[in-house]
């Protein structure tokens, strides 16, 4: 046999070649490190790599002090998870979860930044640190001279309480300027208290795991992340939900009362009344209610104007079950009754807060044994030397301000924009932000950015959160080095009165406020009360064990917590109920329609819409937003968000919009493009929209969404929640 | 170094309907351990990465007799998997020690078969190669590959845990062949305990014990499928729902006009 050069051979040696690479492992292996190859290119992102390492903190994007164990690789802070078993929360919301991402946000500033904020949208400049400094020193020196009886410079501090906050407040006081706070729904619930006693420094501490019954106006008691009063423990309570849509705490609830938006304040005056009425004379709700009252007269006087029967049109609730209600409050004491609505709408509104506190002292003494607890507040708690008390961001005249500093911190709902710039006067006038981001709230329309650390990068403080049934407090100590151009907000401070020719005073910048935090940690030794979580091991000790201040800071700087019952009490003439006269009872009477009805009867348009702010993820509406939280507002649809203008169905098709319509919604206060949504849940007549961000922007780095607050009249009033509006389609491909 | 024994573990997952409130710590978390990105802004809303995606349906009526409820679907872990059958490159597997069906994204050629042939819409693509803003690539977590465009992807039960926890009990001794306990990340960031999760071969198992109670159903099982997640509700609505009709599981946001 021969081995002949041809044709025919070579086909047959090729043919069998090619049959045996089939069967080889070659082509198979070619296939598969062509698709490694070919799925490692370079713009695909690497993970970092590096020894992993767990650091215990606390979340400080929202003011409730969750426990975060951040999850870092090297030096890398790559995620944030729930600290199992921590006192203050139960887990992490989703902006928790994300806040690693918050270090790298597209919005971050890397310098200071500037650009002028009276036009929207205007481009943002990294510029020269000391010229804007000493530009602004000068500004702040000749609006300190300008001040006097009517202050020119203003500190809005979105997170009172903190170390951090007596800073701002000391500032403010050297410089002849005010102190402002712009409470959220939970701070304004909390703060309304007040009105109704004779003693200060005493904030409520609502107890749900302890009560028989609780009624909630709103509040998402079963719906989100948590409720408005902290994780409830032990055994549940019976749940009355008043809440105009047909929402999850309301499915939920063992009774619902759909009452008409707005109508909270006259709906729990008639419960007042029905109690009153129906309970024996020598009981508790009858004593208090024949006390004299502010202004002369009763509290029984004013409750005489809102029976049950006078109310049920005004609220849609029948006066039956009005009656019934108040009858299973009184019967499973002790019962508890919650505000605050729905956070993501703002605060629910003074007359509403305080009515929901007159029940509460009508229903049972505060103490550590009923379901209202009363705590010291953290001016009481920390000992904090005699400074101005804080003025609420609304009471600042507007027009009045040169100069306006607003804390970059997370607030807990959402914040009007354009209410910042009403307070200033003029074009001149600067609003300067000290955070992290050219954008969210506060950022937004801003002037200049004065870059501090982000989340996770500083040593921040948490006091105790409104209306949270125990005193608590934790320190969020740093997962991640904070960049060069950062700096601590405290510094910056003393940066600005040295241009304005002020030498530093003791006790200011980033080691004043270190001072500070290690004060408070004392106090909290020195005091001998409560205990302290260890973070890493996950137990409490009683603070009487710890022999030394150090040893207080050594837990709290590990991520720690600390928390004590809510123990004072009140005499029942320390109490303050509104009489006849007062002016308290005036505003009532002024709501016996219904703020939704007192909102439509202003329009002029034939048939408006009310429309209802809330329905969002409230922590997420005020500030920044993780990419991330995309999967929820976008991917998902899970979470509303601004944009997205749900209806009820039959509404939406007596105006002829079909569910995904683009539509104009306009009020009073501006309009803005939504896309329609139909929703079962809310009641016909009623438009909802959240204020978190728009789901299509929302990568926008001006975080658009923050409009809603002022879409629906946020920068004129305190309580926004309810306003009139038109809906009207509009023809076009995209919006 | 995984030489474990055929069915030594079956993972399965409980979702307690009535647990949860739809506040997305699941949809989040899991994004943030799985490295999912975020779709570009021209991206029409149903071509998201959600591993875990909560649904939310109701009961058709409206107000006041509309009740909701959120539905956190993850890929079912299907006993007979539509999407298995359906790849034409083997780069879906049911893994018999586990009980979880893997993707290995290197060996996905993108045909998408997949996604047609899962009941659960819970198979999503990379239309994009992932985009990260700048320096949030040190956010990624090392233990799962970020994917690139042209693949299918899913919940796996959080595989990069699952390995962890096996080298964890490597170096701590103890036989391989020794089924391992974790969490998903789901799991762990749930704020109300919805969600239970483990071997539900192991003795005194909380999920095989949670999958016998009487409002237990899971997803279109008529389908045969066998899925591996159950779900627990007292409303009756809510199973009718989940047993029958795709409503339950479609839903996915309509498509801007044009997309």
């Amino acid at each position: 046999m021969t081995l002949d050069l041809t044709r025919r051979s070579l086909l047959k040696f090729m043919g069998g070649a090619a049959v045996g690479a089939v069967l080889s492992p070659l082509p198979w292996k070619l296939l598969d490190d062509a698709s490694i190859w070919t799925q490692n290119w370079a713009w695909i992102a690497r993970p970092p790599r590096g020894p992993v390492s767990w650091k215990d903190t606390t979340c400080t994007l929202c003011p409730r002090g969750c426990g975060l164990r951040a999850r870092l690789i090297g030096t890398s802070f790559v995620s944030a998870w729930p600290q199992p078993g921590h006192p203050a929360a139960a887990g992490l919301c989703p902006l928790g979860l994300a806040a690693a991402q918050l270090r790298y946000h597209p919005a971050r500033v890397r310098g200071v930044a500037q650009r002028d904020g009276s036009r929207p949208g205007a481009p943002w400049r990294v510029v020269d640190a000391d010229a804007t400094v000493g530009d602004l020193g000068r500004r702040l020196a000749q609006a300190r001279a300008r001040g006097g009886e009517r202050p020119a410079i203003a500190v809005l501090d979105l997170r009172p309480g903190r170390a951090l906050s007596r800073q701002y407040r000391e500032f403010a006081q050297r410089q002849g300027g005010l102190y402002a706070v712009a409470p959220d729904a939970r701070q304004a619930a909390a703060a309304a208290l007040g009105g109704l006693l004779a003693a200060t420094g005493v904030a409520p501490a609502p107890a749900p795991s302890r009560c028989g019954a609780l009624l909630s106006l709103g509040a998402p008691v079963a719906d989100g992340a948590g409720s408005p009063c902290l994780p409830a423990e032990g055994s549940r309570s019976f749940h009355l939900q008043v809440d105009a849509a047909a929402t999850y705490s309301a499915a939920r609830a063992d009774r619902w009362l759909p009452a008409r938006p707005g109508t909270e304040a006259v709906l729990v005056l008639a419960l007042a009344n029905a109690l009153v009425t129906e309970s024996a004379p020598g009981s508790r709700a009858a004593v208090l209610a024949a006390m004299p009252a502010v202004g002369g007269g009763t509290f029984a006087d004013v409750l005489a104007g809102f029976t049950p029967e006078r109310v049920a049109d005004a609220c849609g609730v029948p006066a039956a079950d009005l009656r019934a209600a108040a009858r299973e409050l009184a019967a499973r004491q002790p019962a508890l009754v919650v505000g605050v609505g729905d956070p993501d709408g703002g605060p629910l509104g003074r007359e509403e807060e305080s009515a929901v506190w007159c029940l509460n002292l009508l229903l049972g003494a505060p103490g550590p044994d009923g379901a209202l607890g009363l705590r010291p507040t953290e001016d009481v708690l920390f000992g904090l030397p005699e400074l101005p008390a804080p003025v609420g961001l609304d009471a600042v005249p507007d027009g009045s301000l040169d100069l306006l500093l607003v804390d970059g911190s997370f607030p807990g709902a959402p914040l009007a924009p354009a209410l910042l710039r009403r307070k200033l006067r003029g074009p001149n006038a600067r609003l300067v932000v000290l955070g992290p981001y050219a954008g969210g709230a506060a950022g937004r329309l801003a002037d200049v950015v004065l870059p501090t650390p982000a989340p996770g990068e500083w040593r921040d403080d948490v006091p105790t959160p409104a209306l949270a049934p125990r005193s608590q407090y934790a320190w969020s100590p740093a997962v991640a080095a904070a960049p060069d151009w950062a700096l601590h907000a405290a510094d910056w401070l003393v940066r600005l009165e040295e241009a304005a020719g002020t030498p530093a005073a003791a006790g200011t910048g980033a080691a004043g406020h270190d001072a500070e935090l290690k004060r408070r940690a004392a106090l909290l030794q020195a005091a001998g009360l409560g205990d302290l979580y260890e973070a890493r091991g996950g137990n409490a000790v009683a603070v009487t064990t710890l022999a030394s201040p150090d040893a207080v800071a050594g837990v709290l700087a590990q991520g720690g917590i600390w928390t004590a019952p809510a123990t004072l009490t009140l005499a029942d003439g320390d109490l303050r109920l509104p009489g006849p006269h007062s002016e308290l009872a005036a505003r009532w009477q002024a709501l016996a329609g219904g703020r939704g009805a007192q909102a439509q009867a202003t329009t002029k348009t034939a048939g408006p819409l009310l429309l209802m702010a809330g329905g969002g993820l409230a922590a997420a509406a005020g500030n920044v937003v993780p990419p991330v939280l995309n999967k929820l507002y976008r991917e998902s649809e899970l979470v509303a968000g601004a944009g997205r203008a749900a209806l009820n169905p039959a509404t939406a098709r007596s105006l002829h919009l079909d569910d995904g319509a683009h539509a104009e919604l306009a009020t009073a206060h501006g309009k803005r493009r939504v896309t329609v949504r139909h929703d079962g849940s809310l009641p016909p007549g009623v438009v909802r929209l959240a204020g978190g961000p728009d789901p299509l922007a929302l990568g926008d780095p001006e975080g658009p969404g923050t409009e809603v607050a002022e879409l629906c009249g946020g920068a004129g009033q305190p309580v926004w929640r309810l306003t009139a509006a038109t809906l009207t389609e509009v023809h076009h491909a995209r919006s | 170094m995984h030489a474990a024994e055929k069915g030594t573990a079956c993972y399965a997952m409980v979702i307690d309907l009535d647990k949860c409130t739809g506040c997305g710590a699941c949809m989040v978390a899991c994004a943030v351990e799985n490295n999912c990105a975020v779709p570009p802004p021209e991206a029409a809303d149903n071509r998201g990465l959600t591993w875990m995606r909560v649904q939310r349906t109701d009961n058709g009526r409206d107000w006041p007799e509309h009740r909701a409820v959120t539905v956190p679907i993850p890929c079912q872990q299907c006993e007979h998997a539509p999407c298995i059958h359906v790849c034409p490159v083997t780069a879906v597997q049911l893994d018999e020690n586990t009980g979880i069906v893997g993707q290995v994204p290197q060996r996905c050629m993108g045909c998408r078969y997949c996604m047609a042939a899962c009941p659960y819409h819970a198979r999503y693509f990379n239309w994009w190669d992932p985009k990260w803003p700048e320096g949030l690539e040190q956010t990624l977590n090392p233990d799962v590959s970020p994917r690139m465009r042209g693949v299918a992807e899913k919940c796996n039960f959080c595989h990069g845990r699952l390995d962890r926890a096996r080298e964890q009990a490597a170096a701590e001794g103890r036989p391989a062949e020794e089924a391992v306990e974790y969490v998903p990340a789901c799991v762990e960031a749930c704020p109300h305990g919805a969600i239970t999760f483990g071997n539900r071969q192991a003795e005194g198992s909380a999920v095989a014990e949670l999958a016998k109670r009487p409002e237990a159903f899971r997803l279109l099982a008529a389908l045969g499928t066998e899925p591996k997640v159950t779900y627990l509700s007292r409303d009756p609505w809510v199973r009718r729902v989940g047993l029958s009709r795709l409503d339950m599981v479609r839903g996915l946001p309509d498509a801007p006009e044009g997309a």
